[in-house]
């Protein structure tokens, strides 16, 4: 009756779908991949970069644990920068440009070579027979059989593209999309909602004046998002800054009745983190320069990205508004911005930490369909929901991340935990143990866990030690290494604009000062402070001591708060029965959204830790429980 | 949410009041006592019944009800207002309890009110502390924290602190778009500082006013310390004879003075060279009353003059200092000068602060002590001027105070470059004075971020 049979069928070829089947690939597993289209494996459709804020510590992380992100960006790369630099060293992070064909022929590549099948057809059907994934059906009518099925569908369902007055049903780039899927979903207990999108013109480069805009040139000799590879400086292209003009505004506000958000005809639950120029220009009338990024989208076309100028507004408008930037006037449209509408299925309620859905074993949903924004944040989910399919498939304990052990935690505990009216973004703000998340120890915190899960081999995890150890080692070198106030000392602090010591301290407590960094030190006190292994090192140890006291500050925290979040509330448990015993206002957020457990609870706006240690107490100890609701152990 | 009663009132007043509160406080007030309450929705209601226990009539009482939301602790609850008798009180009481209402825990009514939003937890700490308040002082912060003061200023540390951390999100998280300098972070951290240290030194001050400013009479054996301290009373409390060393234990009598209450110390003579072990420990209890003393009264004799022992006393003294100049009737006026004088100089040499030190000159046997008050008042008054009314609460100082060396700490990392670890600390700060910022979630922040910034690709 099956043509074929998987242990896992992968639907979708984005960012979240490739590594959901290299990871499921590792762990030994049967996998295919399905996708319209093998040409276009790892499209980015909207901006040719990767990293920045949050999303830099989200590829770190992904690489540590074995995904394939880090690696394709290091192939594709047209330039990486570090951003940040002045900031202290907890926020330093990378961002790269992306040649993004060179990428989609990487990704595919890296897939043939690890093994996993991949094949062109269209999952019109997931079969599911009491509640269970049997397998699935094509639009080839095909029939494959598995026991776990990754819907990384991405933008693709039920997706209408609006540009201008026009909408019509397509994929993002007008690729082909899927109308099938969704409506077979929704009767087994799953729901959507829909969300959208945009994404700016792009131009032809030989009509753009580079002179008029400042460039941003890239950094050399730093580590890539790969692990242990360095940035070369031979294929590195700049991107470039520039800036709408009152013109610009001007010609926004008198075409503003052709954009589609005054007109209507698109879903209101946009990012607010990515609006477009007629959005920026009803909401901030009065600012005229709004910063567009120029940036390349590939070594081999010459075609040319141009961040900042979202918009669905009418072609005509479009020329108009770069009519308007002196930079831009006579720039040659290639491709007109549009905006997309598509299918979101709210995580919140619906899927597990694991990512599988709550009503169908065997279904994980990851990625943009889950509400999410991002080609890192889609990855991210791909690599946990293939890690917990073939988890799963052992019958083995799945992986579910805490929030103090990764970026990748707080993203997955915050789809899951809450509801978002908008695409949602990773921002670092969220990440509330980022002191001790910091994009330089992902490998440190992640790589052990994929190493006891098979999914990184011996060889990496030992390097990772290794780094680890001489970091660790180095560290306590430099708290017991003791300096004398002598006056050679002296002379070489009054040098580089240090104050003399008037005590022995240790060399970790002159690192600490401001004016100090690893480098410094090792120039000062070469007889004691050893050349590490990388500058990479050398910073990370520089991190430690100088962070030392907001890391531990930080770590005593971790421990109270995730002890106080582990409890459930039992299914239709009466909130009511709390009146008076908590403040109303609590109550009332907790009635809205009748939460699961503590931790559902925990992220709530209006809940305090005080109430929370309470429920805590409430839902863990019985006597407290009978004491506070005044009934004996046979009412309740 | 069940059904509390206790006393209002203490015994021994002509009237008593009993108060009932909870979902069923009507339900059992009449099954108590079978009457019949006739409440009206949304209205309060006295009427004046006789309540029965069985077929007897206990009392006649004014019954008064008050229906939810609109009562004390925003549930139903009814007063009943009874004789004063605490036979008729403990019979109400346990009536109502036989009936199914549950004596309430201290302070519960007060809880109740605040977790059902009758009032915030800052009101209802200030009401505590309004019944507590002994002096015009302590009923004027009290009354103006119930009136919110005290929140509005709370309210300015919240906008404040949300303001500065949208400013470090916009930064941090869309680095290639906000680009704020470091100056811009300092100045607003500063104001976050500004305002806790402001709450800081008012709650320092607050403990001092709710409790009592301890003033400490100090001086050599015979140099009218007694008659200060009797003076100051206005009454014969401490026996005084010419014999040095009458005074061996302290006296010690609280008094108000202008509004403030003050527990006066008298300590005992201090002479140089002790003869005996209890002379000496009393010597040692004396200076470390000294040490303690908010306003210090050091008695010079001046026929004796300003030696080596009232230096040995001022170098004690950690609060304000007040010199009585004694014995101004037995003294020519240039005396008086030359005393002065050579207090002045020691003051000047030993670095002493000279603000702290004031003179008063007084024959305290004959009650001549009005420049003593004068100053004393004058004193009292700078240090219990608190900017922000607010009642003292141990666990809120220490909070504060806490969350004051953060603050100090964000402005140092700013300073060091580290808006990284700066806006950590911001987030201590947040988390530390959850309980009266309320929660700060992330969203919100965001939010403030997104209208503040034009943020976007």
């Amino acid at each position: 009756m099956f043509d074929d049979k998987y242990d896992v069928v992968v639907i979708g070829a984005g960012h979240a779908g490739i590594e959901a089947a290299a990871v499921v690939k590792r762990m030994g597993k049967k996998v295919c991949l399905f996708t319209f289209d093998l040409d276009t494996i790892g499209l980015t459709p909207c901006n040719p970069a990767v990293g920045g804020p949050g999303k830099g510590h989200l590829v770190f992380e992904i690489d540590a644990m074995g995904g394939v992100m880090g690696e394709l960006v290091h192939r594709s790369y047209t330039q990486i920068r570090v951003l940040m630099t002045s900031r202290g060293n907890t926020a330093r992070v990378l961002r790269a440009q992306i040649d993004k064909k060179m990428y989609q022929l990487e990704a595919r590549k890296i897939l043939e070579e690890m093994g996993v099948d991949v094949k062109q057809d269209e999952v019109v059907e997931i079969v599911i027979e009491k509640g269970r994934v049997k397998g699935v059906k094509t639009a080839l009518g095909k029939l494959y059989s598995c026991e776990k099925v990754i819907l990384t569908a991405g933008t693709y369902l039920d997706a209408e593209i609006v540009l201008g007055f026009k909408k019509w049903r397509a994929g993002p780039s007008n690729h082909m999309a899927s109308y099938a899927l969704t409506k077979r979903l929704l009767k087994h207990g799953v729901e959507v909602t829909r969300f959208q999108t945009a994404t700016p013109m792009r131009v032809d480069g030989r009509t753009i004046d580079f002179q008029l805009m400042k460039p941003l040139m890239p950094d050399v000799g730093i580590t890539s998002f790969k692990f242990g590879k360095k940035v070369d400086k031979i294929r590195q292209v700049p991107s470039y800054l520039t800036y709408t003009t009152k013109e610009t505004v001007e010609v926004i506000k008198q075409h503003l009745s052709t954009s589609p958000i005054v007109i209507g005809n698109i879903a209101e639950a946009g990012p607010r983190f990515c609006p477009s120029i007629d959005r920026k220009v009803i909401n901030f009338p009065e600012k005229p320069d709004h910063q567009i990024f120029v940036e390349p989208e590939g070594f081999n076309t010459v075609e040319w990205y141009l961040q900042g100028l979202t918009t669905s507004m009418p072609p005509y408008v479009q020329h108009k508004i770069l009519e308007s930037i002196p930079s831009l006037k006579r720039a040659r449209i290639t491709r007109y911005g549009y905006a997309i509408e598509y299918n979101v299925f709210p995580p919140f309620k619906q899927l597990k930490p694991t990512l599988e859905h709550i009503n169908v074993k065997g279904l994980y949903f990851a990625g943009q369909i889950n509400g999410t924004s991002g080609y890192e944040e889609a990855a991210a989910q791909g690599l946990i929901a293939g890690i917990n399919a073939a988890l799963s498939l052992d019958g083995g304990k799945e992986l579910v991340l805490s929030r103090s052990s990764s970026y990748i935690g707080v993203l997955i505990d915050d789809i899951t935990t809450k509801s978002f009216t908008e695409p949602y973004r990773l921002y670092t703000s969220r990440v509330e143990y980022r002191m001790i998340l910091r994009a330089s120890t992902a490998y440190f915190r992640l790589t052990p866990i994929a190493y006891r899960l098979g999914v990184v081999d011996r060889k990496f995890y030992e390097e990772v030690e290794r780094l680890r150890k001489e970091i660790q080692r180095t560290v306590e070198l430099l708290k017991l290494k003791k300096i004398a106030p002598t006056k050679k000392v002296n002379e070489k602090l009054k040098e580089v604009g240090s104050t003399a010591l008037s005590k022995k301290v240790s060399l970790a407590e002159i690192l600490k000062r401001p004016e100090f960094n690893y480098s410094l030190l090792k120039r000062l006190f070469p007889e004691y402070v050893p050349e590490l292994s990388s500058p990479d090192a050398e910073f990370e140890v520089e991190t430690e001591i100088k962070y030392e006291a907001y890391i531990k500050r930080q770590l005593s925290r971790v421990w109270k708060r995730e002890k106080f979040e582990k409890f459930e509330v039992p299914e239709g448990f009466d909130w009511n029965l709390l009146r008076g015993k908590i403040s109303a206002e609590a109550l009332d957020e907790l009635i809205r959204t009748s939460p699961s457990s503590g931790k559902e609870i925990a992220r709530l706006a209006r809940v305090s830790e005080e109430d929370l240690v309470f429920l805590y107490q409430f839902f863990r100890d019985k006597k407290f429980r009978l004491r506070i609701l005044g009934m004996k152990a046979e009412e309740l | 949410m069940d059904t509390i009663v206790a006393p209002a009132t203490p015994t021994g007043g002509a009237i008593a009041i009993v108060r009932v509160s909870g979902e069923d406080a009507f339900h059992i007030v009449e099954s108590s006592f079978k009457v019949n309450l006739a409440v009206k929705d949304g209205k309060w209601n006295a009427t004046l019944k006789k309540l029965k226990i069985g077929d007897e009539v206990l009392d006649e009482c004014i019954v008064l009800t008050m229906p939810a939301p609109k009562s004390y602790t925003g549930e139903n609850m009814v007063e009943i207002h009874s004789h004063g008798s605490s036979f008729i009180v403990r019979k109400i009481v346990d009536t109502l309890i036989k009936h199914g209402a549950r004596a309430a825990q201290p302070g519960e009514f007060t809880k109740r009110a605040v977790l059902n939003g009758k009032m915030s937890i800052l009101q209802a700490e200030a009401i505590n502390w309004l019944i507590r308040s002994e002096n015009s002082k302590g009923w004027e912060i009290a009354k103006k924290q119930l009136e919110g003061e005290f929140e509005a200023v709370i309210r300015k540390l919240r906008k404040g602190i949300i303001d500065l951390a949208s400013d470090m999100v916009a930064d941090l998280d869309f680095s290639d778009q906000v680009e704020l300098s470091m100056d811009y972070f300092e100045k607003k951290a500063r104001y976050v500082l500004g305002v806790l240290e402001k709450i800081v030194k008012s709650l320092e001050r607050s403990v001092v006013i709710f409790n009592e400013t301890k003033v400490v009479i100090a001086g050599r054996p015979n140099a009218g310390k007694s008659s200060l301290m009797n003076s100051l009373l206005g009454r014969d409390r401490v026996i005084v004879s010419d014999i040095e060393g009458t005074t061996r234990d302290f006296v010690s009598e609280t008094v108000n003075i202008g509004g403030f209450r003050i527990r006066l110390v008298d300590t005992a003579g201090i002479r140089l060279n002790a003869s005996d072990e209890v002379e000496r420990e009393g010597i040692r209890k004396a200076y470390r009353e000294i040490e303690g003393a908010t306003v210090l009264l050091l008695v010079v004799d001046l026929e004796r003059g300003f030696g080596d022992y009232e230096k040995n006393v001022l170098l004690s003294a950690n609060g304000e200092i007040i010199i009585v100049l004694n014995k101004s009737d037995r003294v020519d006026d240039s005396r008086i000068s030359e005393v002065m004088e050579s207090v002045t100089t020691w003051v000047k040499n030993e670095e002493l602060d000279c603000g702290r030190v004031n003179f008063a000159i007084t024959v305290a046997k004959d009650g001549i002590i009005h420049e003593v008050v004068d100053k004393l008042k004058t004193i009292l008054k700078g240090i219990l001027d608190v900017e922000i009314p607010v009642v003292p609460q141990e666990r809120y100082l220490a909070l504060f105070k806490d969350a004051h060396k953060r603050a100090q700490e964000v402005v140092d990392a700013v300073r060091n470059g580290m808006l990284d670890a700066a806006s950590f600390l911001l987030e201590e700060i947040v988390r530390d004075l959850e309980f009266v910022l309320g929660k700060v979630d992330v969203e919100e922040v965001l939010d403030e971020v997104f209208s503040k910034f034009c943020i976007g690709k």
